[in-house]
């Protein structure tokens, strides 16, 4: 079973749909014991840096979650999930996760560029464990990104190159919308679901 | 780098998919599940859904079409027509559609763009506009392009941005179901804009996706006929546009 963390905001269809067709049952996380029931955990990319950790910790979700984490349950962070996961970010005030020790930031407007960057752009994958490919396309839709850092196994170019996924230890955090891609995400999301 | 996007859309009335000539005219083109399911197999970027009845009930038969179609298809789904509250647009997201696009409200109560991209974030909010030519400008349309505005694109299109529309969707009903190229001389005028322009209105062949997508600055470029009576096969048009140079994903 994975467990989807609710941050209360936004919906969460496509990314329950997409499991289900990948063959993994998904519940939503509500409340710290919900962690109980499952072996992997998934933090969506629906809403605003700020809002999604304030209602973390108006759930108590927020300790039992960085708990989890650092006790190894294999993460997914989709989008502002992957953001949650990193120390704090430009588009809020709030404290982030902490697990990947960066700010993240907000893409510059260039012309050409439209900003929120959205579509489908190319990932270039680089000692990934979980995408067996050089490259891919996935969908993006977002504003604002997470720096190339050491733990970074794809990249994507726009106005800047940045993160695309991020694999460290047991969190891999992914800047496009699997449950938007296509079959490429379907498959990302089922080797993330495998042997459940 | 960012590809261009291909985009079937699919008219729907009473739950069927249907295509007219210049707005008028309907003719019934299929099931919008089984349309859907096979644009994706052919590589659609993105699925737009347009409620061209848009009563009540035909809102809960969009919301239906909608839901079933998330089940099976996993890229972006787009649905418009007849949007007029913050009501509406939450029931279409909880079905699954990913963004949706208002046209008519839109120019009736500008301040309904702005409310939905404060709650629902401009990613989600598309404005739809329909234009026609009078003389060297543009000018907007709204009710399915039965009434005149007055209002010229451009001044429109700021108001718009400004507001928070994260994409804006132009339809030329000069050139929509002709089948003559899309308005290039529209899509030339618009030029650079904030947010990703999708060119809609006119496509027939290969070559016209191969104008609009090459010769504009458009992110992408929205058909229905060509694809529903297979004139064009997406997979073919992609694979084409990919040879020519065009930014394509395959």
């Amino acid at each position: 079973m994975i467990g989807i963390i609710d941050y209360g905001v936004g919906n969460v269809f496509s990314v329950r749909n997409a499991l289900k067709k990948v063959h993994c049952n998904s519940i939503m996380i509500k409340k710290p014991r919900d962690f109980s029931k499952v072996k992997k955990i998934i933090m969506p990319g629906v809403g605003a840096f700020d809002d999604a950790l304030n209602s973390l910790q108006q759930s108590n979700l927020y300790h039992s979650l960085i708990r989890v984490i650092e006790q190894g349950m294999p993460t997914l962070g989709i989008c502002l999930g992957l953001q949650l996961l990193a120390s704090s970010s430009e588009e809020g005030l709030a404290a982030g996760l902490g697990f990947i020790q960066q700010r993240v930031q907000k893409l510059n407007y260039q012309p050409h560029m439209p900003v929120p960057h959205m579509g489908w752009n190319k990932v270039e994958f680089n000692n990934s464990k979980i995408f067996d490919c050089k490259q891919g396309y996935y969908y993006f839709v977002h504003s604002f990104y997470l720096d190339i850092i050491e733990s970074t196994t794809g990249v994507t170019a726009y106005s800047q190159r940045f993160s695309a996924a991020v694999e460290k230890e047991n969190i891999l955090g992914v800047q496009f919308h699997p449950e938007k891609s296509g079959v490429n995400g379907l498959k990302m999301l089922g080797r993330f679901g495998e042997c459940i | 780098m960012l590809t261009k996007r291909i985009i079937p859309c699919l008219d729907i009335k009473n739950g069927r998919v249907v295509k007219g000539v210049n707005f008028i005219g309907l003719k019934d083109a299929g099931c919008p599940v089984e349309l859907a399911r096979q644009y994706n197999d052919q590589l659609a970027d993105e699925i737009v859904f347009l409620d061209i009845t848009a009563t009540n009930e035909s809102r809960q038969t969009m919301l239906e079409v909608v839901k079933r179609v998330a089940r099976e298809v996993f890229i972006p789904l787009t649905v418009g027509g007849g949007i007029a509250s913050t009501g509406d647009v939450k029931a279409l997201l909880n079905s699954g559609a990913d963004k949706v696009a208002i046209n008519s409200a839109a120019v009736n109560n500008p301040q309904l763009i702005t409310e939905l991209a404060e709650i629902f974030g401009s990613q989600c909010i598309v404005v739809a506009i329909d234009v026609k030519k009078h003389q060297n400008e543009w000018l907007v349309y709204t009710h399915g392009g039965s009434k005149a505005t007055g209002i010229e694109i451009r001044s429109w299109i700021d108001q718009v941005v400004r507001r928070g529309a994260g994409e804006l969707l132009i339809t030329s009903i000069d050139t929509d179901g002709s089948r003559n190229g899309f308005d290039l001389e529209l899509y030339r005028l618009l030029g650079q804009t904030r947010v990703p322009i999708i060119a809609s209105g006119g496509a027939g062949r290969l070559q016209d996706f191969a104008d609009v997508l090459g010769l504009t600055n458009v992110s992408g470029a929205l058909a229905a006929s060509v694809f529903h009576y297979q004139q064009l096969s997406i997979i073919q048009l992609k694979r084409k546009l990919h040879r020519l140079g065009v930014r394509i994903r395959l």
